[in-house]
């Protein structure tokens, strides 16, 4: 019995906390996203967190990936969520879960190893404008014809749609219920993404829209079905939520470490019962919230059929609670809170984008409620 | 991670479930009830995490765990009676008792011959504890108590008391508290029970004029009191006889949901009802899943202090809301009670006794001052 983390992943948590640190801090931050004629990201560090194995970490050794778990996976994640690092980690890392779970051994081949090392960015495209998250919410068309596929259809709120190399696309045939993955590279004919303006500028979101996109029969994913697309949701939103718990600890750290130095009144406003008890009901989350996302970690590496279920409760409480806890640290700092100088907002506006991504909470509780034989 | 058990606790495991075949009463006679108690004190279930020597089971954290797992999943009676005796009494006892005390006290706590109450909380002092007024004066071989303790759990039916006194009123607060050993026929006690708002009466006042107790009777040294108090309640943290009971709750209140009309259709098809019960549903596995990030620090011999005070804020949420879940569940029918209400006023009963467990043994606003102050490190309130 034991719901802790083993001696190497206490070092892999150190080592990336230590490198965001020294290389990514807030101000870096800042200059990295601010900029909008820039990619969102610094290519320098995303060829260093390359060299460090963090893309290929959960991509097997055969493919140039370092063989890990989600478990160690999540670790990575609560890092770059305290510090908000930008980059499209996140969504390569879910574009090479796809073609090594459901791609062939071929197609894991020739993809993985540019994703584990950096040279390709890769994204899942999934959710369409009707905002269904999953596979009902497929409608993008895919129509055989011979040996080829031709992809006609739009999706939206893409990660890192105009950095990515290599779009996993999830599509429909014809009208029948029949669902399947693609893999569609940069610069295909027909194909066009390019990024929206969004509230949080640590995040790149986007539009991916394909006219008449002509695949072969070796872009299909063979195991790409509604279950897949199912799975990828799941992980998406294990993801997201994993890197939410590194920034609700950075949010609260922030607010505690300014409620015991802000003076008002003759003493610390850290003293006052107002302030502690929001501060205490934000630990509480956290830790709780936490506790969730990694027992759906666990569940993701063992295969255990709690996943969905685990990931639902995951998501849904902290898409419930993280952006409450992004309005409190805000309200708690006071007026300094609402410049864009100081960095509260910079956390408000990682839990507003968190809060749809993957499915909200609605959404998730909906799902906990059907597990429940609601 | 990894949540399995070692096999050696498997086979612990294959053993309880073994006396929970034979024994588990399925009519809860009291001919049942009483077979139960002995077969599991026989098996040192009862006590059984306190060491060996006294009488204990000398459990391991992680027995301790699969025996609670084992006694959650079959919905089985306590193990043993003396419920105080056994949660915080007996411990206080082992700890900071005499040899003699122990010899006293410990058997019958484990045999359940009678039970003990607490006497802590005073109408001056309740979640401020240490300005606890009632006096000790010391006469020889004799303290002489006067004063007046409240929301003291079944002192009606008590024999013995644990008591928090003030000997030294010169001393601060915390450091002039000693705890003694009572029995409630003394003369100069009597019990006053309070009616709770749920009608029943459970708890009482208790008073005390010119109560003579031998000092032999005091548990640890002067001024020792609090230390007394508050080690005593360190105990395995795994919360899983609160998660079950909650789990086993809101299992009831899925079923409930199905029965009951609200507004014109089934409360179960209600999305604000499926999302409270979803919303609940994620908590309580939060809550079981934090028990095991105890657990696990437990296991590797660190400490687990006021991290646990996560678990009791969302018991206690849970609490209240599961009652007035329940009550909206029923739509109209909420209001009723007793034979007119659904299950027969079950739920309006749960909704009108949270406080007994979300009050007792500190209100969620302690609870999140020790969050703030002892883990946050935020500065005392002067």
């Amino acid at each position: 019995m034991n719901f802790g983390f083993t001696d190497e992943q206490d070092l892999l948590r150190s080592e990336v906390r230590k490198f965001l640190d020294e290389s990514c801090n807030l101000e870096q931050v800042r200059k990295i996203t601010e900029d909008a004629s820039g990619p969102g990201y610094s290519r320098e560090l995303w060829r260093s967190i390359a060299e460090l194995g963090w893309l290929g970490l959960t991509i097997p050794e055969a493919h140039g990936g370092a063989g890990l778990g989600w478990v160690d996976l999540v670790v990575v994640l609560e890092e770059t969520g305290r510090t908000l690092f930008p980059s499209p980690l996140l969504s390569t890392t879910l574009a090479a879960h796809a073609i090594r779970r459901f791609g062939s051994s071929r197609q894991q081949a020739n993809w993985l190893p540019r994703l584990a090392d950096g040279t390709a960015v890769g994204t899942v495209a999934l959710l369409e404008e009707d905002g269904v998250p999953g596979p009902d919410g497929v409608r993008l068309a895919g129509r055989a014809a011979g040996k080829s596929l031709t992809l006609t259809g739009e999706k939206t709120l893409v990660g890192d749609a105009a950095a990515a190399d290599l779009i996993v696309v999830a599509f429909r045939k014809g009208k029948s219920k029949d669902l399947g993955l693609a893999v569609i590279e940069r610069g295909t004919a027909g194909l066009s993404a390019k990024d929206l303006p969004g509230i949080d500028l640590t995040k790149r979101l986007g539009r991916v829209a394909l006219d008449g996109v002509k695949i072969g029969r070796d872009a299909v994913l063979p195991r790409g079905n509604a279950g897949a697309i199912s799975h990828l949701l799941d992980a998406g939103a294990l993801a997201v939520t994993a890197e939410a718990v590194g920034v609700a600890e950075a949010a609260l750290r922030l607010t505690a470490g300014y409620a015991k130095q802000r003076v008002q009144f003759g003493r610390p406003i850290g003293t006052f019962q107002a302030v502690k008890h929001p501060l205490a009901e934000m630990y509480v989350d956290t830790q709780s919230f936490q506790s969730l996302v990694y027992y759906a970690a666990w569940c993701l590496d063992e295969g255990h059929k709690d996943l969905p279920l685990a990931v639902s409760r995951a998501k849904a409480y902290a898409s419930e609670t993280l952006p409450k806890l992004g309005i409190d640290v805000i309200q708690l700092h006071g007026g300094i809170g609402y410049t864009w100088e100081y960095d509260a907002h910079l956390y408000l506006k990682r839990a507003k984008w968190l809060r749809p991504a993957f499915g909200d909470a609605d959404w998730h509780y909906e799902r906990v409620a059907t597990a429940g034989g609601l | 991670m990894d949540f399995e058990f070692t096999p050696e606790d498997e086979a612990f495991r294959a053993e309880v479930r073994d006396f929970v075949k034979k024994y588990l009463p399925k009519k809860n006679t009291p001919q049942e009830l009483a077979t139960w108690h002995e077969q599991a004190r026989a098996r040192r279930y009862v006590g059984f995490a306190w060491p060996k020597e006294v009488g204990g089971g000398g459990g391991t954290i992680s027995r301790q765990v699969v025996l609670k797992e084992e006694m959650a999943r079959v919905k089985a009676p306590p193990l043993g009676v003396c419920f105080m005796g056994l949660a915080w009494v007996g411990p206080s006892i082992i700890e900071y008792g005499t040899e003699e005390q122990k010899r006293k006290f410990i058997p019958d706590i484990l045999d359940g011959k009678y039970q003990w109450c607490t006497g802590y909380s005073e109408p001056g002092s309740g979640s401020d504890l240490a300005a606890l007024k009632t006096r000790a004066v010391r006469e020889g071989d004799e303290y002489v108590v006067n004063g007046q303790k409240i929301w003291t759990s079944i002192a009606m039916w008590s024999k013995w008391i644990i008591l928090l006194v003030r000997t030294d009123a010169s001393e601060s607060k915390h450091e002039g508290i000693t705890c003694v050993l009572v029995p409630m026929d003394t003369p100069g006690i009597t019990v006053r029970p309070i009616k709770n708002m749920a009608g029943g009466a459970m708890f009482a006042e208790v008073f005390f004029d010119n109560v003579r107790v031998p000092v032999a009777n005091r548990l640890g040294q002067e001024g020792q009191g609090w230390q007394v108090t508050v080690s005593a309640l360190a105990h395995e943290r795994s919360s899983i006889a609160e998660v079950a009971g909650l789990q086993r709750s809101l299992e009831e209140i899925r079923a409930l949901a199905k029965k009951c009309k609200k507004n014109g259709r089934a409360a179960a098809q209600d999305p604000a009802v499926r999302r409270r019960i979803a919303r609940a549903d994620a908590r309580i596995e939060a809550m079981r899943l934090n028990g095991l990030r105890f657990l696990t620090k437990q296991l590797k011999g660190e400490n687990v202090g006021p991290e646990t005070s996560v678990n009791k804020l969302h018991r206690a949420t849970l609490e209240v809301e599961l009652g007035e879940l329940a009550l909206e569940i029923q739509g109209g029918a909420g209001v009723l009670d007793k034979d007119s209400a659904p299950e027969k006023g079950k739920w309006q009963r749960m909704a009108l006794s949270w406080p007994e467990v979300v009050i007792g043994g500190g209100t969620p606003n302690i609870q999140k001052n020790i969050i703030a102050e002892r883990i946050l490190g935020l500065p005392k309130d002067p």
